[in-house]
């Protein structure tokens, strides 16, 4: 298997890689990858690592933290958040999806939906 | 026109609305998506206003069909409550969506099953409405038939409130939360008259139960309408 190498310049490829890490710590390398591989515009070598996000990559990200939240709820986002945070403090004005914004609950995000 | 029309019609046109905006939405929601999704989470919600919008329509052409053919309008009883039910079904869904995801589609189609087998019960068996001199429909529903509907209906209701409510307490937006309690009464309301329904034995009950469901609907178009209403009343500047 020919193995692709991440793009060390793109942070939402770095950051979408450690949420993958952290799920993979949490509920096994396995369902953590075929999670992400059932996200539209994510791939992810066999090492678990992000090689590609589809444009918009803001969005390809949070669809790839629903995917996760879909199997464990709000506790799937909160440890996504605590994955990227090292990397966010490197990168303070990246735009992120909504799930990894400070304060972020899925409540208030539905009630301000309509 | 007859009270029963004119709240059944009320409660109906409250709710058929509130489902269309939420819907609408949802619709915007698709063409500029939200980042991060929780889209569903609309679709649902849209889904369980127009099921009980759906189901009061129903119930409301039976109020206007009692004199002309009351076989007919016993048939919209469980006609209506499969669609109600359909509709709490897919509430129950937005409040496991949030809380406990991994079980959302095997609850749901518990719900679902559950409400299709006992719409079916109540076709076999349809009541006959009639209205009484002060022009209130009485649905005649048999005291064991109407006390089921009425536990079932009441547990399914606090188990959604309760999902509901959970979620609601986190929210720090003062104009969300506000929106979020009035959700909750409206389906306190609503619920509660409209299972009240099942049991009322008098015209006065009738009546009552009518004029809380009607109250549970426009509550329900006040929390959809909320922000709107806040900005035009100037009660909040920018949330």
């Amino acid at each position: 298997m020919t193995e692709i190498k991440t793009d060390p310049k793109n942070t939402y490829q770095e950051l979408a890689t450690v949420i993958v890490a952290k799920q993979a710590s949490i509920i096994g390398e396995k369902l953590a990858f075929e999670k992400a591989w059932r996200v539209e515009g994510v791939r992810v070598d066999s090492k678990g690592r992000v090689v590609q996000l589809a444009e918009p990559q803001v969005e390809t990200l949070g669809r790839l933290i629903d995917e996760y939240a879909r199997l464990s709820g709000e506790s799937a986002v909160k440890f996504s958040q605590q994955a990227v945070d090292s990397i966010l403090q490197k990168n303070p004005d990246l735009p992120l999806p909504e799930q990894l914004k400070k304060g972020y609950s899925p409540m208030e995000h539905f009630l301000a939906s309509f | 026109m007859f009270p029963s029309n004119i709240s059944l019609s009320a409660t109906a046109l409250f709710l058929i609305g509130s489902g269309a905006w939420v819907f609408i939405s949802y619709l915007r929601s698709l063409k500029a998506p939200a980042v991060g999704g929780q889209n569903q989470t609309l679709r649902y919600f849209a889904f369980f206003l127009l099921g009980i919008g759906v189901a009061s329509s129903i119930w409301a052409l039976g109020s206007f069909l009692v004199e002309s053919n009351p076989t007919l309008a016993g048939f919209t009883y469980p006609l209506g409550l499969l669609c109600g039910g359909i509709g709490l079904a897919y509430f129950t869904r937005v409040g496991v969506n949030l809380v406990i995801p991994r079980y959302e589609k095997l609850i749901f189609w518990l719900f679902m099953v559950g409400n299709i087998l006992s719409a079916a019960a109540g076709f076999i068996d349809p009541v006959v409405p009639s209205r009484t001199a002060a022009g209130v429909v009485v649905w005649n529903i048999s005291y064991s038939r109407g006390i089921n509907v009425m536990f079932i209906g009441a547990a399914i209701t606090i188990f959604n409130l309760a999902l509901f409510s959970l979620e609601a307490l986190k929210v720090k937006s003062r104009i969300l939360k506000i929106r979020a309690i009035v959700i909750c009464g409206a389906l306190i309301f609503y619920m509660g008259g409209g299972l009240a329904h099942n049991i009322v034995a008098t015209p006065g009950q009738t009546i009552l139960a009518d004029i809380t469901t009607a109250v549970g609907a426009a509550l329900i178009l006040i929390a959809v309408r909320l922000p709107q209403l806040a900005r035009q009343l100037k009660l909040i500047k920018n949330e």
